[in-house]
């Protein structure tokens, strides 16, 4: 395994922990040459606002927390944060939301805001043959649309290529009204290192890396959640 | 090399019924009959009543049998298994099929039964089919040790393994009706000493098996069985039914992957990478099996049709369109090669709809046929024989002669009839299929099944094999 992805999943094991929280998710992606979203996690408001003028407005500002697994249910996430104002505001905002909801603030997690389309790639794994990828149209209505497809990991660039032709909303990627054509060669570079990095991490239950955005300039994993078994 | 042990599942040399019985009405007496008549190796029958079953000496024992014995066909009461299969270990067989029923699949007490005999197997190394199965056949050494009744025709190349006994018999029964031939059948059951991927392995290996079909209700070691799924493939088709799509496997998703992943979709995976064919439903498997076995792959999507009903016609380029096919309108060229054989108020596009013009489909039917043989435009054809022309045998006669003349003449190309007509015009189906023209029911099955076996040749192709000769 990379060292880098040992350490943070030892970290989280040494913590008793299974839920591996978004900035520690995506160092193992990183380890793995998985293009993240520029980004540090913060501990005071100035850090934020530091960290906010080094990556460029607007910034994404996230809550940090071994109790938040599903960000949306708290008032954990704000996006396209345009200045150093709102950016301190927000920082101050989240620590009363860790104070009225009861959960521990590690600190909050600014990123750089990206374009491109929304995808999602996943991972579950199956008590009979193991590890499963999933690929599809990303975003908040992935379980309505449910435009995705899986195949057993590892995946072949035949694969993803096959994917591809199973989901519908992939047409958007080939350049359709004149957008730019998305870079799908790093998309499939991206499902196989991923393949490679469930290989190694047997013990990886459930992924969800959503919204992935790809665009012609490539791919950036934005938001990234891993449950251990 | 192939496995010894399941090499000795189904070719023995010599074979052990135990709890053989000359009592019409007992299992014993069933297994005993079937082994008696075809198979050309040794049958010892096994009773601790001695005496004489169906002209053989009945054995008390097989420590009393002095030759080898390589397979052993068990059908005496659960309880009295392990002690047999110890029995057996020490006699050194090398496989044993149970048919018995009341192990794993009856609850904790039939488990501790099945540990029990699977700990004397392991230990004698017998190999292990069932328990709680219907048996195994290899058609070509007239071997039937099952529950069916006859011996099968020998000279069929489709092997079957089967979990389900009763359906799998069903499904192998309706392909026989409709003339199909099989080389190897395993039930396995319960499946405790044996796993499908070294059925699948050896069934790979097997220079008698060209199509392997499956009928799965689970698969143990999923893994290995898509590894070696995806290196038969290659080599011969694999069809697989799996039932218990629906039911959700519980659990515990917390992300959205989990969430929306059900209890078939590692199967629908495994299926797809490894270039499984899915079938629908056992009828699925036998149609897609038979068009495999008979005729060529296709080397493309673009079907021909050719109709003596415009209506059926088009509900037929529909149904292939919405399995993956595609169905185009002919060149000029090739339109008015078939204008000059129909009527002018009859259709030469695609599909060729003849009209009612009943004396001349003797003609017309192997004529067009021909024609789409000859033509660079079309790599499917699928001739719709609907009502009068399925009640000429004249025609159907005609049709498979014309078929299997091109099919000579080294165009690799498949033909897959659209059979839509009467119960009493049934007999005319075989002309066709006694020659090795599949013909499926209905636009339905046909494009359905069509569309299946362009996917694997699609499968094949995109993975660099190459279709010469297949």
């Amino acid at each position: 395994m990379r060292q880098k992805a040992a350490e943070v999943l030892n970290k989280v094991r040494s913590e008793g922990r299974t839920y591996v929280m978004e900035p520690e998710a995506k160092q193992i992606l990183k380890a793995y040459g998985i293009p993240v979203t520029d980004e540090a996690v913060c501990t005071s408001a100035d850090e934020a606002v530091m960290v906010a003028e080094r990556i460029g407005y607007p910034v994404a500002m996230k809550v940090v927390s071994p109790q938040v697994v599903h960000k949306t249910e708290f008032k954990a996430v704000c996006l396209n944060v345009p200045n150093e104002k709102d950016v301190a505001e927000i920082y101050r905002s989240f620590e009363q939301e860790s104070m009225r909801a009861n959960f521990d603030l590690v600190g909050v997690l600014v990123s750089e805001m990206v374009v491109g389309q929304e995808m999602i790639i996943g991972s579950t794994k199956d008590p009979q043959f193991g590890h499963l990828i999933m690929l599809g149209m990303g975003g908040t209505y992935v379980q309505v649309y449910k435009d995705v497809s899986y195949r057993l990991s590892p995946v072949s660039a035949l694969d993803v290529k096959e994917m591809l032709s199973e989901i519908k909303g992939a047409k958007l990627l080939s350049g359709f009204r004149g957008r730019e054509p998305a870079d799908i060669k790093t998309l499939t570079k991206t499902l196989m290192a991923i393949s490679e990095m469930l290989v190694e991490i047997d013990d990886i239950a459930e992924m969800d890396l959503n919204p992935v955005f790809v665009s012609s300039d490539g791919v950036k994993v934005a938001d990234a959640r891993i449950m251990l078994s | 090399m192939v496995d010894p042990h399941i090499d000795a599942i189904f070719n023995p040399k010599t074979v052990a019924l135990i709890g053989a019985s000359g009592e019409e009405g007992k299992m014993g007496y069933v297994f005993a009959k079937n082994l008696a008549s075809g198979y050309q190796g040794k049958v010892f029958m096994i009773n601790p009543k001695g005496g004489e079953i169906l002209g053989h000496i009945a054995y008390k024992s097989v420590k009393d049998v002095e030759d080898d014995i390589d397979l052993a066909i068990v059908v005496i009461p659960a309880k009295g298994v392990p002690a047999a299969m110890k029995e057996l270990a020490d006699k050194k067989v090398k496989a044993a099929v149970v048919i018995t029923a009341g192990f794993s699949e009856t609850g904790p007490k039939g488990k501790a039964l099945e540990d029990a005999m699977m700990v004397e197997a392991r230990k004698g190394h017998v190999k292990v089919v069932g328990p709680n199965c219907f048996g195994i056949y290899n058609c070509n050494i007239g071997l039937n040790a099952s529950m069916g009744i006859g011996s099968p025709e020998p000279g069929g190349d489709i092997s079957f393994l089967t979990q389900s006994g009763a359906y799998g018999m069903a499904i192998f029964t309706f392909a026989i009706d409709h003339n199909m031939k099989f080389a190897k059948i395993m039930a396995h059951g319960n499946k405790a000493g044996i796993d499908d991927y070294e059925v699948i392995r050896y069934l790979g290996q097997d220079e008698e098996t060209k199509l392997i079909c499956l009928f799965l209700e689970s698969v143990d070691k999923g893994r290995e069985f898509y590894e070696v799924a995806k290196e038969v493939t290659l080599r011969k088709p694999i069809v697989a039914t799996k039932t218990g799509r629906t039911t959700d496997a519980a659990r515990a998703a917390t992300f959205h992957t989990a969430a929306i992943a059900g209890s078939f979709t590692a199967y629908e995976a495994a299926f797809k990478q490894s270039g499984i064919i899915f079938a629908r439903n056992g009828m699925d498997l036998v149609n897609i099996g038979k068009g495999l076995d008979w005729q060529p792959l296709p080397r493309g999507k673009r079907v021909g049709i050719v109709s003596n009903s415009g209506g059926t016609g088009v509900e037929m380029v529909d149904l292939c369109e919405e399995s993956g096919l595609e169905v185009r309108e002919f060149s000029k060229e090739l339109r008015a090669k078939i204008s000059a054989l129909i009527p002018e108020y009859a259709s030469s596009s695609n599909p060729v709809d003849m009209t009612p013009i009943w004396p001349k489909y003797v003609e017309l039917y192997s004529k067009i046929t021909r024609m789409m043989y000859e033509s660079d435009e079309v790599d499917i054809i699928i001739p719709i024989v609907l009502h009068r022309a399925a009640m000429m045998p004249e025609v159907c006669s005609a049709l498979a002669d014309m078929v299997n003349d091109c099919l000579k003449k080294g165009i690799r190309k498949p033909t897959y009839v659209c059979w839509v007509s009467t119960r009493d015009s049934l007999k005319n189906m075989d002309l066709l299929q006694k020659k090795h023209v599949p013909c499926f029911d209905w636009p339905e099955r046909t494009a359905r099944t069509v569309g299946a076996i362009a996917s694997y040749a699609e499968f094949l192709k995109s993975r660099g094999v190459s279709l010469d000769g297949r």
